[in-house]
């Protein structure tokens, strides 16, 4: 297993679009991209398109078919709490800009607690440096990453097929936030994989 | 008595032995309170936290060698010119980690080929992390109409621009 996984792009679904995602994949070494809103599995310039599904609402994903990757998107900590029946549908918590920011302990103990791979979406950590907001608290989500308690995978969360992000620019993000490259890679390349391989039919 | 049983020579032996011994043992006393402060400098720095310090700085100075980075450049053909990528990169390492960093990461574009849109990045070797994150911030910034990819680290520029004119 030496491919790249994108495990988040949230563009366009048209033809149009499709072609110019598998081609910029391509160019930066992706071979699979999980788009939001795709239906169904579609390989374009040796590039896989996997359809994924994000949601705010924990019961909603209950009604997705299989064959799709299932994410909650988490904007605070009241929007973890869902029975457990609802957490063996989801594949991934995505963090949103605003939970990025509202990190705190207990957020990251129920984080802990469901034994969910973590979402983080490099375009939105971009977008709170360029504003000068403080990332303090991902620096403490990252800890629970060292010690082994949480597993966080990194996706680009692309709104256009340019904005896709380099593998090894995301593994090197993930060591300026604290963590050493081994750990970074696993991240990167090997979660999304794991991820990617449960769904496919 | 027991020293009626052992021989003369035996027992001045063992006489200038102790004597001998308890003389050593009083001036290494009298040595050690009397260069105290110096022998407690010395466990100072053994000290753990020292130690940590004296190998990160043993290890940085191993460290920092020039490496170059292989790129490709995805954007308008008239915008992409060497003096543009090495702007663009400086100005998003420049906004991520500071003036000081930026000096001391020592990047400069040290080739590139307009035809094949491919070029050579030299860069102090500790400063790859912080490099590649600058190349993704200086995509987000432009919104994806400037886009550097990174295709290989080499040690030497000339096996740099053999991979540029090789692939």
């Amino acid at each position: 297993m030496s491919a790249y996984i994108d495990i988040g792009y949230f563009g366009g679904v048209e033809d149009g679009d499709l072609k110019e995602l598998a081609y910029f994949a391509s160019k930066l070494m992706i071979r699979a991209v999980a788009v939001e809103g795709l239906r169904g599995f579609r390989e374009l310039n040796n590039v896989l398109l996997v359809p994924r599904v994000t949601s705010s609402d924990a019961a909603s994903l209950l009604k997705v078919p299989s064959g799709v990757i299932r994410s909650l998107i988490v904007k605070s900590r009241e929007d973890l709490k869902f029975s457990s029946r609802l957490k063996r549908v989801m594949h991934v918590v995505t963090l949103s800009k605003q939970a990025l920011l509202r990190l705190d302990r207990t957020t990251i103990d129920k984080l802990i607690m469901l034994k969910l791979p973590v979402e983080l979406r490099v375009n939105d950590i971009l977008q709170l440096i360029s504003a000068g907001r403080h990332l303090t608290r991902l620096t403490r989500l990252m800890r629970a990453v060292r010690l082994g308690k949480l597993e966080v995978l990194i996706s680009s969360g692309a709104s256009s097929p340019k904005l896709l992000l380099h593998p090894l620019v995301a593994i090197s993000l993930l060591e300026e936030l604290g963590l050493d490259e081994l750990l970074a890679i696993k991240m990167v390349k090997h979660l999304p994989y794991r991820i990617l391989m449960s769904v496919r039919p | 008595m027991i020293i009626d049983e052992i021989p003369l020579y035996q027992f001045i032996f063992i006489l200038v032995f102790v004597v001998g011994a308890f003389s050593l043992s009083i001036a290494a006393l009298v040595l050690t309170v009397r260069y105290s402060r110096w022998v407690k400098s010395m466990f100072r720095a053994l000290n753990i936290r020292v130690l940590k310090r004296y190998v990160k700085a043993a290890e940085e100075i191993g460290r920092l060698r020039r490496r170059y980075l292989v790129f490709e450049v995805i954007a308008n053909r008239d915008s992409a010119t060497k003096e543009e990528v090495e702007r663009r990169l400086k100005e998003a390492f420049k906004t991520l980690f500071g003036v000081f960093e930026l000096s001391r990461a020592g990047i400069a574009v040290k080739f590139f080929d307009k035809e094949l849109q491919r070029g050579v990045i030299r860069f102090n070797s500790s400063y790859r992390a912080k490099l590649l994150v600058s190349i993704g911030y200086a995509q987000y910034a432009s919104k994806g109409s400037f886009i550097v990819v990174p295709i290989r680290t080499t040690g030497t520029l000339k096996k740099a621009v053999k991979y540029v004119t090789k692939l």
